[in-house]
């Protein structure tokens, strides 16, 4: 038996396909259908552009026969930064569209990408000391040094 | 070249072609700022990003968008004397949580042995007079950051009620001292006193507060607080859950009894001791156990207490009725009591079971030490009804009885009461475990055995063995098989 195909239309107007059981990954899509039930319509997703709907559409496929997330927030899913290989080379795109993944997965309520994403940009983080962040990031520093290193001093107990 | 290309990396894997090059330096050009991200998704990759203070403190340095969201996952949570920080690692942190902002951001809060630390006057005299001022602004007027003449060191335990006013929103904190129960005391006054007015009085949002004290490494028994101390603490206005280990009883029947019943408090686990020279009374029992509104779980142990038994065991049923239909977990335990009634070694002439367990609808796990549940004597509540299954709360799960000495007193009859409720029990009963204080030697409970066979309910009895041990006899319905064990080696109590 086929599975059920449902078409979503991303925010600049393309239609994309695909099985019900992908589109589920999102909670919100999953929680969308059940209260309306079948429909042949295209289902409209205001916030994403086709680029990282398909991105989006992608890692649900891949991962589309995963157990569903238990939505814990527990310590131990924070204090690892592990990402498995294909999803490491899944994230490899510029921080724009990693950015926008994170926004979408966030939107469509897909905690497994969420999580991916902001691995992959905790990662870039990680060992870094602010310059080095501000580099990363291109982030302009707004502090003053003497601001800074006030704050060195009022978070020195941190540092022990 | 953008100025956040990292040069080293790129040189060591420097692509080959113009046109990979070209993405390349397409792909750091697309650079974002995580903090334009929305403050939830940014505080989950902070908390992905990092481990240590240190990490975090790198994250504040960034730029101000980063420091409003790090700074909170920073000062989140705060402990002391589980780690390697040195006692100036206090200092330190007042002086991080001065900022009334930060402060306001802590929301746990752990000191641990902080009794015996000092710390060096270089690291605490240039931030002194800031000290002094946080203080007054706490209204903690007696406060006096005094110099050891000796030493020339500072005592860190000054610094407790300092933090604890200036982390004002704590929601949980765990005070766990060593041989400074008197300083903590007094301070701990000052701190959340009704008399204190200031906008920096402590634990006003507090939900959950461990309090305990011990006299240090060479002497690990409980030490008291007085109640004219911590009495403020039962009444603080969110808190939930209270641990405090210990409070020495006397003249807590004087001092609580106008605030009877109005402490929000829920959980309740409390040592109740007493001072040398002092005298426990009916009265300071039932009033301490009487200061919660209502209590759904309760764990009492009473530490050498010193009193008439049966002024005890009256304290403590009046003390607990008012309870009778939120408790859902009680746990009373006795530690080398003194009854002052019962000549030395000398069992009583008769025993009169009293306490009113029956009342207690909503209980589902009990514990209690056998000398809570009779006295000698015909007392108050015996017209509540005679020793049958009414004795027992009737949706127990689990039932324990501790330190069982007198079981087979013949006007207790432990064991054809407890076959009578077993057999009599609407079926949410599930164990029965029983601990004496008789070696080699179990009681006879065959009825009570017989019964738990029959309803499915597990059933032991642990009896001190030979050489330390402890010995069980065990009878569980789900295994079909009543064996008997010998535990690992548990030592036995002097």
């Amino acid at each position: 038996m086929s599975a059920t195909m449902l078409t979503f239309q991303s925010n600049d107007g393309v239609d994309i396909t695909i099985a019900r059981d992908v589109a589920e990954r999102s909670v919100l899509i999953k929680n969308m259908l059940e209260d309306l039930g079948d429909t042949d319509e295209a289902i409209p997703i205001p916030n994403v552009n086709e680029a990282v709907l398909r991105k989006v559409i992608e890692w649900c496929e891949h991962h589309k026969g995963d157990p569903p997330s238990t939505g814990d927030d527990d310590d131990s899913r924070r204090k690892t930064t592990d990402i498995d290989e294909w999803d490491q080379k899944f994230m490899q795109v510029d921080q724009e569209m990693l950015f926008e993944i994170i926004l979408a997965a966030n939107y469509l309520d897909i905690k497994g990408l969420l999580d991916v994403g902001c691995k992959t940009v905790a990662n870039m983080i990680k060992g870094k000391s602010p310059e080095e962040i501000r580099k990363t990031f291109n982030i302009q520093n707004d502090f003053t040094p003497e601001e800074e290193d006030q704050i060195r001093r009022e978070n020195e107990w941190a540092e022990e | 070249m953008p100025a956040n290309i990292d040069s080293e990396s790129d040189v060591s894997d420097s692509p080959s072609t113009i046109q990979s090059s070209h993405e390349r330096l397409v792909k750091y050009r697309k650079t974002r700022d995580p903090a334009s991200l929305p403050p939830e998704i940014f505080h989950r990759i902070l908390q992905f990003a990092t481990c240590t203070g240190a990490e975090l403190s790198n994250c504040c340095r960034v730029s101000y968008a980063w420091r409003a969201a790090a700074d909170r996952q920073l000062y989140f949570q705060y402990s002391y004397g589980n780690s390697s920080r040195k006692p100036v690692n206090l200092a330190r942190f007042l002086y991080g949580v001065a900022d009334k902002d930060r402060g306001d951001q802590v929301r746990e809060l752990s000191l641990n042995s902080v009794g015996k630390h000092l710390i060096h006057r270089y690291d605490v005299e240039r931030h002194k007079d800031h000290f002094n001022s946080l203080a007054e602004e706490a209204g903690l007027d007696c406060w006096n950051f005094r110099r050891n003449r000796v030493t020339q060191c500072y005592d860190a335990r000054l610094l407790i009620p300092l933090i604890l006013t200036r982390t004002r929103n704590v929601q949980e904190a765990s005070l766990d001292l060593q041989e400074d129960f008197a300083y903590l005391s007094d301070l701990l006054h000052a701190a959340v006193s009704l008399r204190n007015q200031s906008p920096f009085k402590a634990f006003q949002h507090l939900r959950k507060l461990r309090l305990v004290s011990h006299r240090g490494d060479f002497y690990p028994s409980v030490a008291l607080f007085w109640v004219k101390d911590v009495g403020h603490v039962f009444h603080l206005p969110a808190l939930e859950d209270l641990t405090i280990d210990g409070i020495g009883a006397f003249m807590a029947g004087r001092l609580l009894c106008n605030r009877k019943g109005q402490s929000p408090i829920r959980e309740l686990s409390i040592t109740i001791g007493m001072w040398p020279e002092t005298t426990v009374t009916r009265w300071d029992i039932a009033t301490i156990l009487q200061q919660p509104r209502m209590l759904k779980r309760l764990n009492v142990y009473f530490s050498q207490i010193r009193m008439p038994h049966e002024d005890f065991v009256d304290g403590l049923w009046n003390g607990l009725l008012q309870h009778r239909d939120t408790l859902e977990s009680l746990v009373i335990e006795t530690g080398f009591p003194e009854w002052t009634d019962w000549l030395s070694f000398e069992k009583p002439e008769a025993y009169h079971p009293c306490a009113p367990l029956g009342e207690f609808p909503g209980l589902k796990e009990l514990a209690v030490s056998e000398n809570c549940l009779h006295c000698e004597t015909p007392c108050w509540h015996e017209d509540t009804g005679t020793w049958t299954t009414a004795a027992f709360p009737p949706n127990l799960k689990t039932l324990t009885i501790m330190d069982c000495f007198h079981a087979d007193a013949e006007e207790l009859d432990f064991d054809s009461v407890l076959a009578q409720f077993v057999d009599e029990g609407k079926g949410c009963l599930k164990q029965i475990e029983v601990t004496t204080r008789r070696f080699y030697e179990p009681f006879d409970f065959n009825q009570t055995e017989s019964a738990c066979l029959d309803k499915g309910v597990r059933f032991e009895q642990r009896i001190y063995g030979p050489g330390g041990s402890q010995v069980s006899k065990v009878s569980d319905p789900t295994s079909l098989a009543a064996d008997t064990q010998q535990s690992s080696q548990l030592p036995v109590e002097a």
